[in-house]
């Protein structure tokens, strides 16, 4: 699985309530990747109400909404 | 001629190609020739009787025509055969009712995820119907700048899935002040320098909105706003110089814009309207009102601040105080923000410094503004006042 270009990324910060997005990926270098939960959704609104439910849950930093590279698979 | 007319239909012929074609980039190539093909034939040949059908028509078979002659797109061309196919043909297209998609245009546009100077100028291009050019030029920046600018967001679209509609109930309020902010923002941008073309297109796009959503009194209350403050437009200049509300000649003020402008704000009023920009839009009123009930301003401003929590509305707030209480009651108010490099905070205290006859502290508070002003008549405007203080003073 690839994920699309960093200039397709949309970061989710804050918490409960008072969530922001901004346009284009986290970056923080002191930062770790904490984990990767690959959703199914409509367009990118549906992705960024999965983002920002976890965002309120006030596990996490920052989450980074990113759509997953599209490709057609060999031979199918 | 022509070129009006045109503006005023690009967005709603943009907005309806997005629709069926699903890609901004791809719509706006296929709009650009097809106002080019009108361009050539309408002056001519008459223009048709359905204009936005005739160009919505020819610039969608543009558009199909080249997606077939493209190879690597040849699959979506597939797709869009199935999608379009219309055994009646382009005639019958033509005078079809077509959907205003504008709307949903605009909240694409201004959607959250892309940065605001995209959002911005992408709303200028796609509904404004500005040319890149003309985008970069309003904005101070080279053309290759906003030219990336605009397929960089374009781009983000595509690829991040960003939708092409109205957003839900829920979602709405927040994503409506989005699209209030981004049609403010170039009002603002046109109005603070004098560039009155940017307020024009502002108020262009404004109107578009209030009449999409006719019951959102925010929508309306934004239109209000922008006539009142446009409607001093000529009386804010003289001579080049800036020229505070007091002294303009209010026979120059266009009674037209402000009638239009209370008209809605009285309806953004009536439906229950209470949030900023119908309280800015009842400031805006009160001001131009003589005489000006500075008490009522102040409460507006009180009630701003309290939604807002912004130290700028607390200036303002500082100059109504002052005008009901007293200087020292709006230098209170003043002295307890952090606000020092906002250069109409300097300002604003300087005047009122002047007023209690601290001439020397009044003047170095304008030489702070004067360094955090950039543009010609405002930096003017400052450097009357100074040397005025140094002459009553010292």
């Amino acid at each position: 699985m690839r994920l699309e270009t960093a200039d397709s990324a949309t970061t989710v910060t804050g918490e409960a309530k008072e969530t922001l997005l901004t346009d284009g990926p986290f970056v923080d270098s002191k930062e770790f990747l904490g984990g990767l939960i690959i959703v199914e959704a409509d367009d990118l609104d549906g992705a960024l109400a999965v983002a920002t439910e976890l965002q309120e849950l006030g596990l996490s930093a920052a989450i980074e909404v990113r759509p997953v590279f599209e490709q057609e698979l060999g031979g199918a | 001629m022509l070129e009006e007319a045109f503006r005023d239909q690009w967005g709603r012929v943009l907005a309806t190609l997005v629709g069926i074609l699903g890609d901004i980039e791809l719509a706006e190539d296929a709009a650009q020739e097809a106002f080019a093909i009108a361009a050539e034939r309408w002056p001519l040949e008459g223009e048709p009787a359905n204009p936005t059908g005739w160009l919505v028509a020819t610039a969608r078979n543009r558009a199909i025509d080249r997606i077939r002659r493209e190879r690597t797109l040849a699959l979506k061309a597939e797709q869009l055969r199935h999608e379009l196919r219309e055994p009646e043909g382009e005639r019958v297209a033509e005078t079809a009712p077509l959907p205003d998609e504008r709307l949903e245009l605009v909240f694409t546009c201004c959607h959250p995820a892309l940065a605001r100077e995209a959002q911005v100028a992408l709303t200028l291009r796609t509904l404004g119907g500005l040319s890149t050019e003309e985008v970069a030029q309003a904005f101070l920046v080279p053309f290759e700048t906003m030219s990336k600018r605009l397929s960089r967001a374009k781009r983000k679209i595509r690829t991040a899935g960003i939708p092409f509609a109205v957003p839900s109930a829920n979602a709405l309020p927040d994503r409506l002040d989005a699209v209030l902010s981004v049609i403010y923002l170039i009002f603002n941008q046109g109005w603070g320098a004098g560039r009155g073309e940017l307020a024009s297109e502002a108020i262009r796009l404004g109107r578009v909105l209030a009449a999409l959503m006719p019951d959102e009194p925010e929508a309306l209350a934004l239109m209000a706003l922008m006539l009142i403050n446009d409607s001093r437009r000529e009386a804010r200049f003289r001579d080049g110089r800036l020229v505070p509300l007091d002294g303009q000649d209010r026979s120059t003020w266009n009674q037209e814009l402000i009638g239009e402008g209370r008209v809605l704000l009285e309806r953004a009023v009536a439906l229950g309207g209470a949030a900023p920009y119908t309280l800015q839009a009842a400031i805006a009123d009160l001001h131009i009102t003589e005489p000006r009930d500075w008490r009522q301003i102040a409460l507006l401003y009180a009630a701003l601040s309290r939604l807002t929590n912004s130290p700028v509305v607390e200036v303002n707030r500082a100059v109504a105080v002052a005008e009901v209480e007293g200087p020292e009651a709006g230098l209170a108010i003043l002295d307890s923000l952090e606000l020092a490099d906002y250069r109409y905070f300097h300002s604003t205290r300087a005047s009122l410094l002047g007023r209690l006859g601290h001439g020397g502290e009044a003047r170095a508070a304008y030489e702070r503004a004067l360094e955090l002003s950039d543009h010609g008549p405002e930096r003017d405007f400052l450097t009357m006042r100074i040397s005025e203080l140094s002459r009553s003073g010292e």
